[in-house]
C-alpha cells in the first residue's frame, strides 16, 4: 500500500489512522446503502436517497482527511487485550447459537458461571462456590421478574 | 380541582401510588422492558377499580419508569430507554469519578421538576396547549427534527465530521424495514425479521451496553470494579444545592420537554436530547458537559419526565394519543366508558384532576424512593467486573429477546454492538448514531408527507412559508450559527493551549530565553 502512495491505516503496530478507517467503515454502508438503492423508485426511497449521497459526502471527507491531515489512535493496549476481545466475541456469540438448542435457562447459568471464573483475577474454590451462588441468585431473580412477574417468555430450546 | 387533589391524597390512592411508582421503578431499571409494557400489563388490572384509581396506578408506573431508566444509564452506561440517552452521556462519568450517587440523586431531583411542571400544565393549560399541537403539520415537524439534529455537534465527541456520518449513519439504519410512508421494504436484504425495523431499544443496548461490557473487559487488569463509590455525607443536599443554584436549566428544561411532549410522536427520547443540547449550550461550564456535570443529568431528567406528564395533555384535550403509553391510558378509559376530548373536562373534571394530582405526588415519591435507594444502587458500581459483566450481558440479551419473542434481534444486538464497540475505538461517539436512530422515522415522516403536499401547493409555500415554521428555521439557524462560533472558539482556544504548553516545554529544557 504505501508504495503504491496510500497510507496504511495500521501504523506502528496497534495505532491506527482513524479518519481513514473511519471513511472505510463509512464507504461499507455506502456501498450496502447504493445496493439497496439499486433500482427503486416511490416515496418510501426518497428519504434513504438523501441519507446515502449524504453519507457518500461525509465518507469522502473522512477519507480526505485521512490522506491530509490524519488524526491516529491506539485500538488496543496490546495484542493480550486484542486476543481477549475476539474470544469474548466467540464466547457470546456461541452463546447465542446455543439458546435455541439448549434454551435460556440451561445455557445461561452455563455460561455465566464460566465467564465469572475465567474473568475472576483470583482463582479456587471460593471463588466458584461465590460464583454458583450469584448464578443461580440471578437466575432465580429473572426467572421471577419475566416469567412469574410479566409474563415474558424468554428463548426455550429443544432442552428447556 | 381541589376535589382531586384530595382525592388523590387519600390513603387507598397513596398505597397504590406507591406501588406503581415502585413496580415503574424495577421496570424501568431493566434494559428492554419499557413503562408500555409494564403500563399495558397493568390494564387488566384496573378493569375492577374505579376509573380514577386505574389511572392512578398506570401514572405511577409511568412517573416511576421514567425516573428509572436513568439507573442503568449512569452506572453501566447504558440507558434503559431511548428516553435516558442524553442521561448516559454526563451519568457514567459521574460514575467513573465515583459520583453515582450524587447523579442518581440528581435523577430523581430532576424527575420531581419535571414531573411537576408537567402535571401543572396539564392540570391547568392541557385545552390551549393541546390546541397548539394542532397547528404542527408535517412540515413543522420536518423542520422541528432539523432543529433537534443540529445536536449532533453537542454530543459529536471530539470530531465534528464524524459525529454527523454517525448521525446520518443513525437515520439510514433508522430506515431498515417497512417505510413509514409508501410501505416499501427497504434495506432488509432478504432477512424477513428486519421488515418491522430495528427495534429502538435493542439498538440502544448494543449501541451503549455491549461496548461497555467489552470496556469492561479491556480494563479487567487494571481496573476491577466498574467505577469507584465514594460514600459522601449529606450528598443529597449538596446536590439538590446545585442543582437549585442554576434554575433556570431546570425551568428551561421543564418547558422544552412540555413543549416537545404535547406533540405527538416526539415525546421524552426527543425532548431530553434538546434540553441538554441547551444546557451545554447555555451554560458558563459548557466544557464540562460530557465530562460529568450534574446539570447535564438533570436537564435530560427533567426533560423526559416534563415531557412523559405533557404527552398526556393531547390524550386528555383532544383525544389523541401521542406516545405509546398515552395509547394504553386511552384504552383504559374507553373500557371504563369514558370519551377523551374537550368534553372530558367538562363532565369528567374529577377524574382529570385527581390523574393530573397523581401524576405530580408520583414524582414526590419518585423522589423519596429515588433518594433512599440511591446509596445502595450507587454501590452496585463495586461489584467486580468479572461478575458484573456476564449479568449484564444476561440481561442485555433478555431485554433484546423479550421486545418481539425473536432471537434475530438477539443478533441485531450482537452486530450493532460489535460495530459500535470498533466504531468507538476510531473515535465515533454512540450518541449521534442514537440521536439519528431516534429522530429517523419523525424526520422521514415529515419531509415525505411534506413532499407530498408539495406537489399540490409549491415546496415554497409548505416548507417556508408557514408561521410555525420560519420561528423553527430561524431556531435552527440560530443554533447552527451559536454552533460554528462555538466550536471556532473552542478550537482556537485548544490552539493557544497547546502553543502554550510547547512554548512552556522548550523554556523549561532552556531553549528560549525567559526574556
Amino acid at each position: 500500500m504505501a508504495e503504491l502512495g496510500i497510507p496504511n491505516p495500521v501504523v506502528r503496530g496497534e495505532r491506527v489512522n482513524s479518519d481513514l478507517a473511519s471513511g472505510l467503515s463509512m464507504l461499507v454502508f455506502v456501498v450496502l446503502g447504493f445496493i439497496g438503492l439499486r433500482g427503486r423508485t416511490g416515496d418510501s426511497w426518497i428519504f434513504p436517497r438523501v441519507l446515502v449521497w449524504t453519507l457518500l459526502i461525509l465518507t469522502i471527507g473522512l477519507l480526505a482527511k485521512g490522506f491530509i491531515r490524519a488524526e491516529r489512535v491506539e485500538m488496543f493496549a496490546s495484542r493480550g487485550v486484542l486476543r481477549d476481545v475476539i474470544l469474548f466475541c466467540i464466547v457470546v456469540l456461541g452463546f447465542m447459537r446455543l439458546i435455541p438448542q439448549f434454551g435460556y435457562w440451561v445455557a445461561s447459568p452455563v455460561v455465566a458461571f464460566g465467564m465469572m471464573i475465567v474473568l475472576s483475577p483470583e482463582k479456587g474454590r471460593r471463588v466458584i462456590i461465590r460464583s454458583a451462588i450469584i448464578v443461580t441468585a440471578t437466575m432465580v431473580l429473572l426467572y421471577l421478574l419475566f416469567n412469574r412477574g410479566f409474563g415474558v417468555p424468554l428463548p426455550r430450546g429443544t432442552f428447556w | 380541582m381541589l376535589e382531586g387533589l384530595l382525592l388523590a391524597l387519600t390513603p387507598y390512592y397513596l398505597f397504590l401510588l406507591i406501588a406503581g411508582v415502585l413496580g415503574g421503578i424495577i421496570v424501568g431499571a431493566l434494559p428492554g422492558l419499557t413503562a408500555t409494557m409494564a403500563t399495558a400489563l397493568m390494564v387488566p388490572f384496573t378493569f375492577a377499580l374505579e376509573p380514577a384509581a386505574g389511572l392512578v396506578i398506570l401514572g405511577g408506573i409511568y412517573v416511576g419508569a421514567m425516573y428509572a431508566d436513568a439507573i442503568p444509564a449512569v452506572l453501566i452506561n447504558t440507558p434503559g430507554t431511548a428516553a435516558a440517552v442524553a442521561t448516559a452521556f454526563d451519568g457514567y462519568p459521574l460514575t467513573k469519578k465515583g459520583m453515582a450517587q450524587h447523579a442518581l440523586i440528581a435523577a430523581c431531583f430532576a424527575s420531581l421538576v419535571g414531573a411537576t411542571i408537567g402535571a401543572m400544565f396539564l392540570l391547568l393549560l392541557a385545552p390551549p396547549m393541546a390546541a397548539l399541537s394542532l397547528r404542527f403539520g408535517p412540515p413543522e415537524y420536518f423542520w422541528v427534527t432539523v432543529f433537534a439534529i443540529t445536536i449532533i455537534a453537542s454530543i459529536a465527541g471530539e470530531s465534528f465530521l464524524k459525529g454527523v456520518a454517525g448521525g446520518v449513519l443513525g437515520l439510514l439504519l433508522s430506515t431498515v424495514g417497512v417505510g413509514v410512508v409508501g410501505g416499501a421494504t427497504r434495506f432488509t436484504f432478504g432477512i424477513m425479521p428486519l421488515q418491522a425495523g430495528l427495534q429502538l431499544i435493542v439498538a440502544l443496548i448494543g449501541l451503549f451496553a455491549f461496548p461497555q461490557l467489552i470496556r469492561m473487559l479491556e480494563e479487567r487488569f487494571t481496573r476491577n470494579v466498574a467505577g469507584e463509590y465514594v460514600n459522601v455525607p449529606h450528598a443529597a443536599r449538596d446536590t439538590i444545592l446545585t442543582l437549585i443554584r442554576r434554575p433556570l436549566n431546570l425551568i428551561r428544561s421543564s418547558l422544552i420537554g412540555v413543549f416537545i411532549g404535547i406533540l405527538p410522536g416526539a415525546g421524552p427520547p426527543v425532548a431530553s436530547l434538546v434540553a441538554y443540547n441547551e444546557a451545554k449550550r447555555w451554560s458558563k461550564d459548557s466544557h464540562e458537559f460530557g465530562h460529568g456535570s450534574l446539570h447535564g443529568v438533570a436537564a435530560s431528567e427533567t426533560a423526559n419526565n416534563s415531557s412523559a406528564t405533557a404527552s398526556i395533555i393531547p390524550l386528555l384535550a383532544l383525544g389523541i394519543p401521542g406516545a405509546p403509553v398515552a395509547a394504553v391510558i386511552y384504552g383504559v378509559l374507553l373500557i371504563h366508558g369514558l370519551r377523551p376530548g374537550a368534553q372530558l373536562y367538562a363532565t369528567q373534571g374529577a377524574i382529570v384532576h385527581t390523574f393530573g394530582w397523581s401524576l405530580l405526588l408520583a414524582g414526590i415519591v419518585t423522589f423519596l424512593l429515588g433518594t433512599l435507594l440511591s446509596r445502595p444502587l450507587g454501590r452496585i458500581v463495586q461489584i467486580p467486573n468479572a461478575v458484573l459483566v456476564p449479568i449484564i450481558l444476561l440481561l442485555a440479551i433478555v431485554g433484546s429477546f423479550a421486545l418481539r419473542n425473536t432471537m434475530v434481534d438477539v443478533y441485531v444486538l450482537f452486530g450493532i454492538g460489535v460495530g459500535a464497540y470498533l466504531l468507538g475505538k476510531i473515535g465515533f461517539h454512540p450518541g449521534p448514531i442514537a440521536l439519528g436512530l431516534i429522530l429517523g422515522p419523525i424526520v422521514e415522516g415529515g419531509l415525505v408527507t411534506s413532499f407530498a403536499l408539495s406537489r399540490a401547493k409549491g415546496w415554497y409555500e409548505v416548507f417556508f412559508n408557514r408561521p410555525l415554521s420560519q420561528v423553527l428555521i430561524a431556531m435552527t439557524i440560530a443554533s447552527i450559527v451559536w454552533t460554528i462560533y462555538t466550536r471556532a472558539a473552542d478550537f482556537r482556544r485548544r490552539n493557544n493551549d497547546a502553543a502554550d504548553d510547547i512554548v512552556t516545554e522548550v523554556r523549561a529544557a532552556g531553549g528560549i530565553d525567559n526574556g
